[in-house]
């Protein structure tokens, strides 16, 4: 029988990008909130959003994150890193020239102390392949992130899938982000589209597509994704708000993806970091539109001892409420969640470290 | 996705025949200087003079062109684009400030190429004279 799982806590400073935009609290700030008010002990951190100049570096930098970081007793769990493939206005890079950038920007997260880097769907598994060496040497994981619309059933998630099981390396696999497995639109979205002038025959028109939707399954392959994207804009046109129309296509199937919370298991074996995706906490403690429960049941059953990055997205549209609590309300959740399927949360740095250690280090289990 | 701060409050300056106006980048991380495609401003419904607008990033002046070849040098997150031109306002008084960017998002690649987000915002600031 597989040991109960025991994810271990943390969060993203993503949750906090309209903070630190506002140069309301800069990274210092935000590491040392995250410390004192408990939403450690894991945490991750965007290169290119929290590091001036990243992924150029240089060593004082280096010694003054990883001082604020051992100061106070957070455990590195993941940098997210960026294939910019479109940098340039002539054409796009090149394999040769991707694999190189990549390597800078795996190197500074190396460097920088974290164990895993976030690298995005559109490597392919050749790229993969090629970026394992580079892994390898920099003593790091790389996770691709399986995010809205894509799932663990799309074509693109499952040759990557075939291609790790034939390297089998545990420096390979996935990070879920609870976006893919939602089981509704947010109340928060919902207000703000409302406030922006939104209908309340669209509002509903548009409920019921993403239903429609969410009973068919995640879209198969990337024309079914363009046709439920295009016809999300025909809707807002349809009911008098065109000006919505890119915008609530972008978030009805890029933010709220609707597979189903056990398509995870597929590629459970190669999860190596899980993003606590969510958008808001309501009266009652719940997310009305992310099972988390369910979710962190699921993790306890198959054993994760990984790290989750509580990550909150509702800031595009919540202008009004403070992150920082409800931060805090969704790890009150996954801590309720976790004893609730007979586990807990890891929130204590040490047993975090050793345990992410031991997380990453060990092979990738037999599904 | 940060639309809603494209414009930096109390930031214009009018000097001497030109006014300058602090422009937020509306994304949640650093963007290559390279996909900043196109920022217009106009004051009071007026364009700056095409030939005379610079764009301030880094603590380095410099036009729209030389901007996209700077694939190295990123616009953070948390810093300022001064744009600034040529134009014939009254520095006393409330000026009408619009500001609309193009910014090519790097790692969103769609059928239609790479993406290029459209972000427009108007609002009111007195101008500060120097």
């Amino acid at each position: 029988m597989t040991e109960p799982g025991r994810p271990i806590q943390g969060v993203t400073l993503y949750s906090f990008t309209r903070a630190f935009h506002a140069r309301q609290v800069d990274l210092e700030g935000l590491i040392r909130r995250v410390a004192a008010d408990g939403m450690g002990p894991g945490l991750e951190i965007i290169g290119f959003s929290s590091f001036r100049g990243f992924p150029h570096l240089d060593d004082a930098f280096v010694d003054w994150f990883q001082g604020i970081v051992a100061e106070t007793g957070l455990v590195l769990t993941a940098c997210a890193v960026n294939t910019d493939v479109g940098i340039r206005r002539d054409r796009l890079l090149t394999d040769d020239e991707l694999i190189d950038y990549m390597e800078l920007q795996i190197s500074a997260a190396a460097r920088l102390g974290f164990p895993l880097a976030r690298v995005q769907i559109s490597l392919s598994p050749d790229s993969m392949e090629r970026l394992l060496p580079v892994a390898e040497r920099h003593g790091i994981t790389l996770g691709i992130e399986v995010h809205a619309h894509h799932h663990p059933h799309h074509p693109q998630v499952q040759a990557l899938r075939d291609r790790y099981e034939s390297l089998g390396s545990p420096l390979l696999g996935f990070v879920a982000d609870w976006g893919t497995t939602t089981s509704g639109l947010a109340p928060s979205m919902v207000e703000a589209y409302r406030r922006r002038g939104a209908s309340p025959a669209l509002i509903e028109a548009a409920q019921q597509l993403w239903t429609q939707y969410y009973d068919e399954g995640p879209p198969p392959t990337e024309p079914a994704h363009g046709a439920r994207f295009g016809s999300f804009i025909e809707l807002a046109g349809r009911y008098g708000s065109p000006e919505l129309g890119i915008d609530l296509a972008i978030n009805a199937t890029g933010l709220f993806g609707p597979a189903r919370v056990e398509s995870w298991l597929e590629i459970m074996p190669w999860v190596r970091h899980v993003h606590g995706k969510f958008f808001g906490i309501d009266a009652a403690g719940e997310e009305p539109s992310v099972p988390v429960r369910q979710l962190i049941s699921q993790l306890v059953e198959v054993g994760y001892t990984g790290a989750i990055s509580t990550e909150y997205e509702g800031w595009h549209w919540n202008h009004w409420d403070d992150a920082f609590e409800i931060v805090a309300g969704e790890q009150a959740l996954q801590r309720t969640a976790a004893a609730e399927a007979g586990s807990r949360m890891a929130v204590d740095a040490a047993e975090a470290r050793a345990q992410l250690r031991a997380h990453l280090a060990g092979p990738v289990r037999a599904g | 996705m940060i639309n809603d701060r494209l414009i930096e409050p109390d930031s214009l300056v009018v000097q001497s025949g030109r006014a300058s106006v602090d422009v937020r980048i509306p994304w949640y991380r650093a963007i290559p200087a390279s996909c900043i495609s196109e920022v217009s401003v106009h004051i009071d419904g007026e364009p700056f003079s095409p030939e005379s607008v610079r764009y301030e990033l880094n603590g380095r002046e410099r036009r729209l062109e030389e901007l996209a070849e700077l694939v190295d040098e990123s616009w953070f997150t948390t810093d300022s684009l001064t744009v600034s031109g040529d134009i014939d306002v009254a520095a006393p008084g409330q000026h009408d400030v619009l500001v609309n960017l193009k910014l090519y998002i790097p790692y969103i690649v769609t059928a239609h190429g790479v993406l290029m987000i459209d972000e427009s915002l108007e609002t009111q600031m007195t101008a500060d004279a120097r």
